[in-house]
C-alpha cells in the first residue's frame, strides 16, 4: 500500500517536473535560437542584412561581458559585406577588449560558480585573437594601406610567439610530469601555437616588399605550423620553395575563405530523485531544429531520497557542414588550377575548445550539484515553514515558493555557448606567376563537379612590389 | 543535513560577495588635466610619447654641426620638406603630431624653413594653376616660384616587444634622417628610444 502511495506521489512529481521542464526550456531560447534568423541570412551572403539585424538586436544577443564576441561577430561580418573601415574598427576593438580581459575579475568568477559560465567576461580563444589580426591585415590590404597591414602582420607574430613559448612551456612541464610519473594532464591544453593562414599572409607582405629575410622566416613558420601540428593540419603543406624564391614576374596570391565556424550547442540532463526511484530527462540541441528531447526514463532505485532535482547543461562544438569541396581559379576566363587547403579553421575552433572541455566538465558537475543541494534544503525548510503555519495558504504559499526556487535554479544553470559565428571554416590557397599586367579573376566555389559560387574581380592589377593578393568568402 | 546547511551558508556568502564587488562599478569620472601630464593608461603609443620624441629631436637637431655648416656656406636658413616616416612598429602610430612638433618648433626659433609635403603640395599645385585662369592677374600666384628644399626628413618608427604571460617589455626605436638633397648625403641623425614595462594583472575584483 505503501509503495502504491508513493507510485502516485512520485507520479505526480514527475508531471509536475515535466511542467517545469518544459516551461523552462519555452522560456530560455538558447543562445543559437536567438542568432538564428542572423546565421540563415549570413549563411545565403546577405552580410548587410545580416549585419542590420544584429546592430537591431545587438542588446538582446550580447550582455556587457560579451563586448569580445560583438566586435568579433561585427568585425567579420562588415568584412565580409566589404565595408573595410568598419571592420578595422571592430576587430581593433575586440583586440582591445581581449587585453583587458586578461585581468579576470574575482566577482565574475564567483558568481560563475554559483549561477553560470557566462557571467564571466568573454576574453576570446586563442584562435580568435589571431584570426582578428588576419582579417585586419587584410582590411588594410584592400584598402592599399600596407604599412598597416604590416602592423597587424608584426601584431600576429608577436601573438604567435606567445603562444609558442606557453605552448613550448607547457608541452616541457607535461613531459617532467610524465617522467615522474603524473597522467592524464596533458588533456586540456591547447596544441595550437602558429596558424599557416596567419604566416603565409605575412609572407605575401614580405615578398611584395622584397624582404628576403621576413619571407624565408615566414616560410620556415609555416612549415612548422604543418609539422609540429599534426593533428591541425593532417593535409599536405598546399605551397613549395617557389613561394619564396624571388621570380622576375610578380605572383598572383589567392585565398578563399569557405564554409562558416563551429558551434556550441547545449546539452542538458536533468536527475529528479523520488522516494525509491530516479528519473532522468537528456535533452540535447541541434541547429536546425533546437532543442529535442533525447532521453526520458524512470529507474526503480530503493533507498534514493525524494526530492533532488539536479540539472547539468553542458556545451558540445559541432561543425557546421560546408557545400564547397574546392576552389577553382580562372584568370582572363581561363581555368589556371585550383587552390589547396591552407588552414581547416574550424578544427582549430574545436580544438580549443575541446582542451577546455574537461575543465567545463568538472565546474558544471560541481555547481549543478551544490545548486542541487541548496535548493532541496531550501525547499525543504520551505515545505516545514508551510507545515507549521498550519494554514492550507500557509502550505499552498510554501510550495509556490518551493516551485519558484526550483525553477530558478533551473533558469540559472545555462551552458556557455558563446563563440564567435562568422569566421570561416576553412581556408584554400594558392598561387600563380604572371606577367604584369590587369586581368579579371574569378574564384569558382565548387561543390563536387558543381559550381556553387564565383567570386568575380574584374580589374586586378598585378605588379612587382604589390601583395597582388586577392580573396573571397563563401559561407556555403 | 548539517553538511547541506554549511553548503548553503557558503554559497549564499560567495553569492552576497559576488553581488556586492559585481555591482559596484565606478560611475565615469572626468577630470581636466595639462595636456603636459604624462598619461600611461593602456601602455600603448600616446601622445607623451609623442612630445618626448619632439622634444629629444628637436634638441639633437639644433645641437648638431649641419645647421651652422649650412648657414655659413650657403648664408641663409636652411629649407627642409619632411618626407616619410614609416611605421614599422606593431601598433597603429599616427607619425604626424611628433613631426608637427618638430615642425612648429623648427620654425618658431626661426634656425629652418619647412615646405610643403608631397600630399599638401599637390593641393597647392593645382590651386596656383586655377588661379592663372581664374584669378586676377595682378593677385594671382605665380609659377616657377615654389621655394626648392635643401634637405628631406625622412625616417621610421620601429618597435621590438618582448612578452611573457601579463608582462611586456615594448620598446620603441625612433630614427630621422636629414639628407641634404642635392648630395644624398645624410647630415643627421637622429635617434630616440623609449621603453615601456607593461604588466597586466591577472585578478581584479
Amino acid at each position: 500500500m505503501n509503495r502504491k502511495l508513493s507510485a502516485v506521489k512520485a507520479l505526480k512529481l514527475v508531471l509536475l517536473v515535466l511542467v517545469v521542464i518544459t516551461v523552462s526550456a519555452c522560456i530560455t531560447p538558447t543562445r543559437n535560437e536567438l542568432f538564428s534568423d542572423i546565421d540563415r541570412g549570413a549563411y545565403r551572403g546577405d552580410f548587410e542584412i545580416a549585419l542590420k539585424q544584429l546592430e537591431i538586436e545587438r542588446e538582446e544577443l550580447y550582455t556587457d561581458r560579451d563586448g569580445v564576441l560583438y566586435h568579433l561577430d561585427m568585425g567579420m561580418l562588415t568584412h565580409a559585406a566589404g565595408e573595410y573601415q568598419r571592420s578595422i574598427r571592430h576587430f581593433s576593438e575586440a583586440e582591445m577588449l581581449i587585453e583587458d580581459y586578461y585581468t579576470r575579475s574575482v566577482s565574475q568568477a564567483a558568481a560563475s560558480l554559483l549561477l553560470n559560465d557566462t557571467q564571466l567576461n568573454y576574453y576570446g580563444e586563442d584562435f580568435e585573437d589571431i584570426y582578428l589580426n588576419v582579417f585586419n591585415a587584410l582590411n588594410f590590404i584592400a584598402l592599399g594601406d600596407n604599412d598597416s597591414a604590416f602592423v597587424e602582420v608584426r601584431r600576429i607574430d608577436q601573438k604567435l610567439r606567445l603562444l609558442d613559448d606557453k605552448y613550448n612551456e607547457l608541452a616541457q612541464g607535461y613531459s617532467r610530469s610524465e617522467h615522474i610519473g603524473g597522467a592524464g594532464i596533458q588533456a586540456g591544453t591547447s596544441q595550437f601555437h602558429n596558424s599557416a593562414l596567419a604566416r603565409y599572409i605575412s609572407l605575401v607582405l614580405h615578398r611584395s616588399r622584397y624582404l628576403d629575410d621576413g619571407v624565408r622566416v615566414d616560410w620556415g613558420y609555416l612549415q612548422q605550423a604543418f609539422a609540429a601540428q599534426g593533428q591541425l593540419y593532417p593535409f599536405p603543406l598546399p605551397l613549395d620553395e617557389k613561394t619564396v624564391i624571388r621570380s622576375n614576374k610578380p605572383r598572383l596570391s589567392v585565398l578563399a575563405f569557405a564554409g562558416r565556424s563551429p558551434l556550441k550547442l547545449a546539452n542538458t540532463l536533468w536527475i529528479n530523485t523520488y522516494e525509491d526511484f530516479v528519473q532522468i530527462v537528456a535533452v540535447s540541441e541541434q541547429e536546425s531544429v533546437g532543442r529535442i528531447l533525447d532521453n526520458y526514463s524512470i529507474l526503480y532505485f530503493p533507498g534514493v531520497e525524494e526530492g533532488y532535482r539536479f540539472k547539468f547543461e553542458l556545451p558540445s562544438m559541432v561543425l557546421r557542414d560546408t557545400e564547397v569541396t574546392g576552389v577553382r581559379v580562372k584568370v582572363d576566363g581561363s581555368v589556371v588550377g585550383e587552390l589547396s587547403l591552407l588552414e581547416d579553421m574550424q578544427r582549430i575552433a574545436r580544438e580549443a575548445f575541446q582542451a577546455k572541455q574537461q575543465l567545463i566538465f568538472l565546474k558544471t558537475v560541481t555547481r549543478a550539484i551544490a545548486k542541487g543541494f541548496a535548493s532541496e534544503a531550501a525547499v525543504g525548510a520551505l515545505d516545514k515553514a508551510g507545515s507549521a503555519s498550519g494554514s492550507d495558504f500557509g502550505a499552498f504559499m510554501a510550495a509556490l515558493i518551493g516551485l519558484i526556487t526550483r525553477s530558478a535554479v533551473d533558469l540559472s544553470e545555462q551552458a556557455d555557448l558563446r563563440v564567435s559565428r562568422f569566421f570561416p571554416a576553412q581556408a584554400y590557397v594558392g598561387e600563380w606567376e604572371l606577367p604584369s599586367g590587369t586581368y579579371s579573376v574569378a574564384l569558382e566555389y565548387l561543390s563536387g563537379n558543381r559550381v556553387i559560387y564565383t567570386e568575380r574581380f574584374s580589374e586586378v592589377h598585378i605588379a612587382p612590389g604589390k601583395p597582388n593578393l586577392v580573396w573571397a568568402f563563401n559561407p556555403r | 543535513m548539517d553538511k547541506h546547511k554549511r553548503l548553503i551558508v557558503v554559497l549564499f556568502v560567495i553569492a552576497v560577495l559576488a553581488l556586492l564587488f559585481g555591482c559596484a562599478t565606478p560611475s565615469r569620472v572626468v577630470t581636466r588635466t595639462s595636456p603636459d601630464t604624462q598619461t600611461d593608461l593602456s601602455g600603448r603609443w600616446n601622445d607623451t610619447d609623442a612630445r618626448i620624441v619632439a622634444e629629444e629631436m628637436i634638441h639633437d637637431v639644433l645641437s648638431r654641426p649641419w645647421l651652422q655648416r649650412f648657414e655659413r656656406n650657403a648664408l641663409r636658413r636652411p629649407v627642409v620638406i619632411v618626407g616619410d616616416v614609416r611605421n614599422m612598429s606593431s601598433e597603429h602610430i599616427d607619425t604626424s603630431p611628433f613631426i608637427r612638433s618638430m615642425e612648429r618648433e623648427l620654425i618658431n626659433n626661426g634656425t629652418v624653413r619647412f615646405v610643403a609635403g608631397d600630399a599638401v603640395r599637390e593641393k597647392i599645385r593645382q590651386e596656383r594653376l586655377e588661379q592663372q585662369v581664374h584669378a586676377d592677374e595682378a593677385t594671382a600666384a605665380r609659377l616657377g616660384a615654389e621655394t626648392g628644399a635643401d634637405f628631406m626628413l625622412q625616417g621610421s618608427i620601429v618597435s621590438m616587444t618582448d612578452a611573457v604571460d601579463g608582462t611586456r617589455a615594448v620598446t620603441y626605436i625612433i630614427n630621422l634622417d636629414l639628407i641634404d638633397i642635392e648630395t644624398t648625403e645624410i647630415v643627421w641623425i637622429g635617434n630616440t628610444e623609449i621603453k615601456k614595462i607593461i604588466e597586466l594583472q591577472r585578478y581584479s575584483w
